[in-house]
């Protein structure tokens, strides 16, 4: 398979994965307190507003957007992204910034939803609290996927592949989290959020780099060289701050 | 994602808090359909902001920045390897610029969770 195409499925797989395991926590506490017909109601019902989006403004993209310019704005964006999750995995790698804690995240929904109101669902089996709750959660933990997927797909003219990546990935979660029936804390968060911010700022890298007219050697195959160079980067950066931490903790 | 004393994004999930602050009509009495769809550019606006920038202002204009040096490079005739190097380069100071921001902000690690700090797109 090609280089790109791997790092594209593994990219959009991982990011997937990561928001969905944020918004499994959500949807749980909210089948635990308030019923899980409403939180499922609400999270297919995001789930398919995400679709759409999908749907909707990928083909889009790849049709009426000049090639060139679309790469640019692409990796910028993906640059943006990929930075601001390199930049808190190396935090907390380091030691800088607290992990998620995806078992405190369910306590605290679970306490805010037992006190938000006891009314409970509604004749009918639905409440409108669970509901929204639940879609709040799946939508917004799951835009910024929806941003990759097109953004990925598009610039790569992979769309479907894309999509199907970022949907493997809701099914998987979403089937562990089933079976298991608890919020996937054991999941090493951190780590795949590492993974996802190096692929996006190598993709970044690579479109923007491509749209502004630079010819990397190899063409694709210079991803994953990226991909090993911003790796060894973060993990100077993770080495340094996690000594300078350990000497200002030994200091005080 | 999630909001954060640092970073406010309107996008940790949450319990329905009740009626929305501020008037219920704009100014001059305008009806609050209509003052809810005058406040609606804004609210959308905001979003964006913090989706895309948040946070780390510093990393959307650094990555802008990256983008059109880059981009002045290859359009002025510099050398090949000096394009192909300059983005990795670039972005692996911006980054570098970005982590040595935050440590200076705060060197404990914060509680996280639905109120805590964190913020990213991807959280």
């Amino acid at each position: 398979m090609h280089s790109a195409t791997v790092v594209l499925v593994v990219s959009v797989f991982l990011a997937s994965s990561v928001e969905m395991v944020e918004a499994l926590t959500i949807v749980l506490a909210v089948g635990v307190t308030r019923g899980w017909r409403s939180a499922l109601e609400g999270a297919g019902a995001a789930l398919v507003v995400l679709v759409a989006m999908v749907g909707a403004a990928g083909p889009a993209l790849v049709l009426y957007v000049p090639l060139n310019g679309l790469r640019i704005v692409v990796g910028g964006l993906l640059l943006v992204f990929g930075l601001q999750w390199l930049r808190k995995a190396v935090l907390r790698a380091a030691g800088l910034k607290a992990k998620h804690d995806e078992d405190a995240i369910f306590a605290e929904h679970v306490a805010e939803l037992r006190a938000s109101d006891g009314s409970g669902p509604a004749r009918g089996g639905r409440d409108a609290t669970a509901f929204v709750v639940a879609f709040k959660g799946v939508f917004l933990e799951g835009l910024e996927v929806v941003v990759i997927v097109i953004t990925l797909g598009a610039a790569d003219h992979r769309l479907g592949l894309a999509a199907a990546a970022g949907g493997a990935a809701v099914v998987v979660v979403g089937g562990v989290g089933a079976l298991v029936a608890r919020q996937l804390a054991g999941v090493p968060e951190n780590a795949m959020k590492m993974a996802v911010g190096l692929m996006l700022v190598s993709f970044g890298s690579f479109w923007a780099g491509e749209g502004v007219g630079v010819r990397w050697p190899g063409s694709d195959l210079a991803l994953p060289v990226l991909v090993a160079a911003y790796g060894l980067v973060a993990w100077v950066a993770v080495t340094m701050l996690a000594r300078d931490r350990r000497a200002v903790v030994d200091v005080a | 994602m999630s909001t954060s004393p640092e970073h406010v994004r309107p996008d940790r999930p949450g319990p329905p808090s009740g009626p929305p602050s501020g008037p219920r009509s704009g100014p001059r009495g305008i009806p609050t359909a209509a003052a809810a769809v005058g406040r609606w550019p804004g609210a959308v606006g905001r979003f964006v902001w913090d989706f895309v920038v948040g946070d780390t202002p510093e990393l959307a204009v650094g990555a802008v920045l990256v983008v059109v040096v880059v981009a002045l490079l290859a359009h002025n005739g510099a050398a090949r390897p000096v394009t192909v190097a300059a983005m990795p380069v670039l972005v692996t100071l911006m980054l570098g610029a970005s982590v040595r921001r935050a440590r200076r902000s705060g060197s404990t690690p914060p509680v996280e969770g639905p109120t805590g700090p964190d913020a990213p797109p991807g959280g």
